[in-house]
Formats: C-alpha cells, sequence, structure tokens
C-alpha cells in the first residue's frame, strides 16, 4: 500500500497529541524507507495544516531577545483569535538579526513585523501605509 | 563670155606667176589626203582626248565643288556641335551647381537634425544621469539612515519597547 505524503502528515498529525516521539521515529523510519527525506520540509508543513484543521496550531515566533510573559500572551491570543485554533503550541526562537518586533511563522501564513524588514523596506525606498 | 575672157585671162595669169597646175593639183590631193587622213586618224583620238581630258576637268571642278560644300557643310556642323556643346555643358554646370547646392543644403539640415538629436540625447542622458545619481544618493542614504537606525535600535532597544512594538504591530494586524 502506499502512503501518501498527505496521508502521513495527516496520520502524524493525529499522533503529536499522544505518543508524539514514536509517531516522529516511525515518520521519520517512513522517510527513510521511501527515499523521500527531501520532502521532510514539505512534510512538516503538511502536518502543521493538517493539525490547523484539527484545532491544533503549531507556530514559530522569531524576536530579536526573549519575549516578556505579557507578550507571550499577547502573541498567543493575536493567534487564537487569527486561527480559530483551541490548541496553540509556540516555539520561540531568538535571531538578533530581526532588531525589534516579531516574526510569526504559521502553517498557511506568516507576519512580518520585525524592524528589521521595515528598515530594508525603508532602505529600498519601498513605501507602506 | 565675159568668164571663159576672165579665164583665159587667168590661165595666162596663173602662167605668168609660175604656177604648176599639175603641182597644184597634186599638191591639193596631197593636201585632201592628208586632211582626210588627219580628220580620220589622228584628229578624232585627239579630240576625244582632248574631251576626256575636258571632262575629267568639269568633274573635278564638280568634285572640288561638292568638297567645298562639304567642307562647308562639316564646318557649320561642326560650329553647331561646338555651340550645342557649349549650351549642353552651361547646363550640366548650372545642373551640377544646382545639385550641389541641393547636397549642400541637405547636409546643413541633416547636420543640424543631427546636431539636435544628440543635443536632445545628451540632455536625456544629462536627465537619466542625474535622476539616477538621485535615486543612487537616495538609496545610499536611505541605507545609511536604515543602518544607523539599526545600530541605535540594537543597542537601545529595552523588552519593554520590544513588547509595545509587538503589541502595536499585532494591533495593526487585526
Amino acid at each position: 500500500m502506499t502512503v501518501t505524503r498527505t496521508r502521513a502528515a495527516q496520520y502524524l498529525a493525529e499522533q503529536l497529541g499522544e505518543g508524539r516521539a514514536q509517531a516522529l521515529r516511525r515518520t521519520a523510519a517512513w522517510l527513510i524507507r521511501t527515499g523521500r527525506t527531501r520532502e521532510l520540509s514539505y512534510l512538516a508543513r503538511d502536518v502543521a495544516q493538517a493539525a490547523l484543521n484539527n484545532g491544533t496550531l503549531y507556530a514559530v515566533v522569531t524576536s530579536a531577545q526573549s519575549l516578556s510573559p505579557e507578550s507571550k500572551r499577547t502573541i498567543t491570543n493575536f493567534l487564537e483569535r487569527a486561527t480559530q485554533a483551541h490548541t496553540i503550541e509556540v516555539e520561540y526562537r531568538l535571531d538578533p538579526g530581526v532588531i525589534g518586533g516579531v516574526y510569526l511563522d504559521l502553517p498557511n501564513a506568516h507576519l512580518d513585523a520585525t524592524l528589521r524588514t521595515r528598515l530594508n523596506h525603508f532602505a529600498k525606498g519601498i513605501t507602506h501605509e | 563670155m565675159i568668164s571663159l575672157t576672165y579665164f583665159a585671162a587667168s590661165s595666162d595669169l596663173f602662167s605668168s606667176l609660175g604656177i604648176n597646175w599639175p603641182a597644184l593639183l597634186l599638191n591639193g590631193a596631197a593636201f585632201l589626203v592628208t586632211v582626210a587622213i588627219l580628220g580620220k586618224w589622228v584628229y578624232p583620238p585627239l579630240v576625244r582626248a582632248l574631251d576626256r581630258k575636258t571632262d575629267e576637268l568639269n568633274e573635278a571642278a564638280k568634285l572640288k565643288a561638292s568638297a567645298d560644300a562639304e567642307l562647308e557643310a562639316a564646318r557649320t556642323e561642326a560650329h553647331q556641335i561646338v555651340t550645342d556643346g557649349h549650351v549642353a555643358a552651361r547646363e550640366i554646370l548650372a545642373g551640377a551647381k544646382a545639385e550641389a547646392q541641393s547636397v549642400v543644403e541637405t547636409a546643413r539640415r541633416q547636420a543640424e537634425l543631427q546636431a539636435a538629436r544628440v543635443l536632445e540625447d545628451g540632455r536625456s542622458q544629462l536627465d537619466r544621469e542625474v535622476i539616477a545619481a538621485r535615486e543612487g544618493l537616495g538609496r545610499e542614504t536611505r541605507e545609511l539612515v536604515a543602518s544607523a537606525t539599526a545600530a541605535l535600535i540594537g543597542a537601545t532597544n529595552t523588552p519593554a519597547v520590544d513588547s509595545e512594538l509587538i503589541t502595536r504591530a499585532l494591533e495593526r494586524a487585526k
């Protein structure tokens, strides 16, 4: 039986709640066995999208410095309103290159509110509202 | 009677004059034979030869007159040709002058147009270069300002300011 990437993503998204480590190992083994390791990034995106369809949001938030609890709460509230997800898991990453602000990476969208991007736009003469 | 008397008298006269009638008759006959021979065989060739010479002279005169006429015609034709040549040369010269003026005028207009195009191209090039210089200067200025701003913010940004910045950004994103 041939397992498509969409079906594997759906399986992994359903297993992320409990038994996540075993599901990840089985998925990794399936990728290696089928020689589709190059599709890992696509699979991760599909898993996040499938999880979001099931009401679980996995997001990556990048900022220049560690965010305060208030900022994290603000971001979580924003993500709840924006995606209607009932479960939200956020991975916070630090990147001094963004200077300030935040970059939200969602399964189907992203929000670039970093000072680095705004300064780049200013340097390139790109006007905003 | 008178004639016989006169003849007798004449006979005497001839005799008195020493004329020998036989000799006279023989001489006369010889003369007539000579005249006959001359008239028969000598004079006709001479007359014919003279006539031929006369005809040749007349023919030569005619040829000379014809040649003179042809010479005169040739002179007239040559004069006409020279005259026509002068006229044609003047016309050609006039045409050449007019054409030369036209060529010079055309070249002058083309040179003016070319100069105008070169001037316009130069102005356009100068305008483009000015615009490019302005854009380059503006871009460099913006990059410098952005770099300075990034350095300044990076050095002075505090968690509180960053939190405020994030809150505003998320509110705008609603």
